[in-house]
């Protein structure tokens, strides 16, 4: 995508090429009973240091994104291109690949109760995951960079943990483990995808906050993949909103929260709780998520939308200005801000 | 209320299973028959081949499970036939985890065809019983110890491969597989480190439980002919001698005896095994 994108700070990317630059990606399953369409046509970049968040419900297409880009799916057809700095990233064949992963671009997983090997010590798969990387690295070498790390990402007693097997972890402390490994062999980019989804409310905030202060010291560009708007409202530059395996609404964070371009987008932040304004019940937005096995013709929003107009069913939008936005809305976006000011 | 008080016994850090009660029996006797096996020469009391008293004399004193029909002590024939069996088993159990941890392990991990060709030869080798295949192939090599050994790991193989590739296939799609492959974990790396280790448990019970049948096997074997020959004094074969003499009940019975010790503490150690990592599984 080029530089004009709304929402991209020109000073950042002036004269600057995005790190990973994803564009029309598409990712179709095939099952027994036909072809789910979980990604179609994605388009997006990410710029060295910047932090984007991606926003969606479950089965959004969101996590299958950056699982695609990182050759991590399987049985499915991918289409359409990812670069890492230039180089393809679908279609690499896994050795190289396997080289661009955790020391390129690394990824952490929702939850982090799973996601450690629990047959071995933490300071033991880090050094794993770091020897992987760079084979001539000694083993107590690795142990004590693993130490170093762990003591980055705030584990007290780090020199002791090392010896800890993950199970003898509480969940955040696993998550700061996962981080750590993460930034072990010292990615350009890391992939977030919903990091704090399974801790409670009192420890998101610390991998926020841990995962901000380590973007800011290692010039790390983020790639957030979550559901909860109010990470995303601290934690990132700029969104993109999925909905049914596309981009429905793309822009800075600022005036996306403060001007939304398309009906999703309003329905989620409806459903925040505000602390300006009473409200009993909380809005949400009506219906289901769109099936990626029975897409409905014409924009998947519709059936669920309040907006919706009769083109809205005859063919699907594509992204368009929407004041300081991109948004894919006939009705908002493009010629509907008559509208949009109507409901403002 | 006393009856709130708990013993000091209860509150001390219980052995694992598998060191507390039978199994601790079973490891003890095999323990002993191993000990038996490896030092039997130094203090044999009679030679196990030579007559050392008349033919066919009973429980005595001297000669405590009484003598052959050839005039040699039963049961110093017995505890050299440890030395047989023993090693026997063990190294069919060895080579049979091997090619089967192989097999097993290509099979889950790599998946499709290689999955399709190698399951489908286990299913043709499991398909007859053990004992008749093994029979055939011992058979077709010729008689002899060796040749029952080597038909043996060839029987016992695919009960591994396929007790390996199924946990295999359950562990390769846990969540921290996936997170090793996004940061750049190789599959050797994964395969060895991360899916292995989590997948040994059941293999690890069976061979322990399996030892014994392999043992009762090798005495099979041999029982028909098929294995160790006379003179020599492995079990199988003393109770083909000890079924010529019907009356003379201590010659079969001996080895018979050596046989149900072996297998009983193999059984008791294997099911201590199994519940030792059961526990550990739903504590996880």
């Amino acid at each position: 995508m080029s530089a004009d994108v709304p929402g991209v700070d020109s000073n950042v990317t002036a004269g600057r090429r995005p790190i990973l630059s994803v564009s029309d990606l598409c990712v179709t399953f095939t099952t027994s009973a036909g072809p789910a369409r979980a990604v179609r046509g994605v388009t997006f970049d990410v710029y060295p240091g910047e932090s984007v968040a991606i926003v969606g419900e479950s089965g959004s297409g969101k996590s299958v994104t950056m699982m695609a880009l990182l050759g991590m799916v399987a049985n499915a057809d991918i289409s359409g291109s990812a670069t890492y700095r230039g180089s393809e990233l679908i279609g690499m064949e896994v050795s190289r690949l396997r080289h661009i992963r955790g020391s390129k671009v690394a990824m952490i997983f929702q939850d982090p109760m799973t996601s450690l090997n629990p047959v071995l010590t933490i300071g033991r798969q880090m050094s794993l995951v770091m020897q992987a990387h760079q084979p001539d690295l000694s083993k107590k070498a690795a142990r004590t960079r693993a130490i170093e790390l762990l003591d980055q990402v705030a584990i007290s007693q780090a020199a002791r943990r090392c010896d800890s097997y993950p199970h003898e972890l509480s969940g955040g402390m696993r998550q700061r483990v996962m981080i750590a490994m993460a930034i072990s062999n010292n990615p350009e980019v890391l992939i977030a995808d919903e990091p704090t989804t399974a801790l409670d409310v009192t420890v998101q905030a610390q991998i926020m906050e841990l995962l901000g202060d380590l973007r800011r010291d290692h010039h790390l560009a983020m790639v957030l993949i979550t559901h909860d708007l109010g990470v995303v409202a601290g934690a990132a530059d700029r969104v993109a909103v999925m909905y049914a395996g596309r981009i429905v609404e793309q822009g800075a964070v600022g005036p996306l929260f403060a001007d939304p371009g398309h009906p999703y987008t309003r329905g989620l932040l409806d459903c925040l709780p505000r602390l300006d304004e009473r409200h009993e019940i909380r809005a949400s937005i009506a219906g289901v998520p769109a099936s990626p096995m029975s897409l409905p013709p014409g924009c998947p929003f519709a059936p669920r939308c309040s907006y919706v107009e009769s083109r809205c069913s005859e063919s699907e939008p594509f992204l368009e200005r929407h004041h300081e936005t991109l948004s894919a809305c006939f009705v908002l976006a493009g010629d509907g801000l008559a509208a949009a000011a109507v409901d403002g | 209320m006393t009856a709130i008080a708990v013993p000091a016994a209860r509150i001390r850090r219980r052995r694992p299973a598998w060191l507390r009660g039978p199994s601790l029996i079973g490891l003890i006797s095999l323990g002993v028959w191993a000990l038996v096996a490896v030092t039997i020469p130094l203090w044999t009391p009679n030679d196990p081949l030579a007559p050392v008293a008349g033919r066919l004399l009973g429980p005595s004193v001297k000669h405590w499970m009484g003598t052959d029909a050839l005039g040699r002590d039963v049961l110093t024939r017995t505890l050299w036939g440890a030395r047989i069996s023993i090693p026997v088993a063990v190294t069919v159990i060895i080579s049979a985890v091997l090619i089967g941890t192989i097999i097993g392990a290509a099979a889950g991990f790599l998946g499709g065809w290689v999955d399709a060709v190698l399951m489908r030869l286990v299913d043709i080798t499991m398909a007859f019983p053990p004992i008749l295949l093994a029979m055939a192939i011992t058979a077709s090599l010729g008689p002899g110890i060796r040749n029952a050994l080597i038909a043996m790991v060839l029987v016992w193989w695919p009960i591994y491969a396929r007790l390996l590739r199924a946990q295999v296939v359950a562990v390769r799609q846990r969540e921290y597989i996936d997170s090793a492959v996004a940061i750049g974990a190789s599959r050797w790396l994964i395969l060895r480190r991360y899916v292995l280790p989590m997948s040994y448990t059941p293999v690890l019970v069976n061979a322990t439980m399996d030892f014994g049948q392999v043992v009762l096997l090798t005495a099979s074997l041999s029982f028909i002919g098929l294995g160790a020959r006379p003179p020599s004094p492995e079990w199988g074969a003393m109770i083909t001698e000890g079924a010529t003499n019907f009356y003379q009940w201590w010659i079969a019975a001996s080895p018979g005896i050596a046989i149900l010790l072996v297998v009983l503490a193999c059984n008791f150690v294997g099911d201590a095994l199994r519940d030792s990592f059961d526990v550990k599984e739903v504590t996880r």
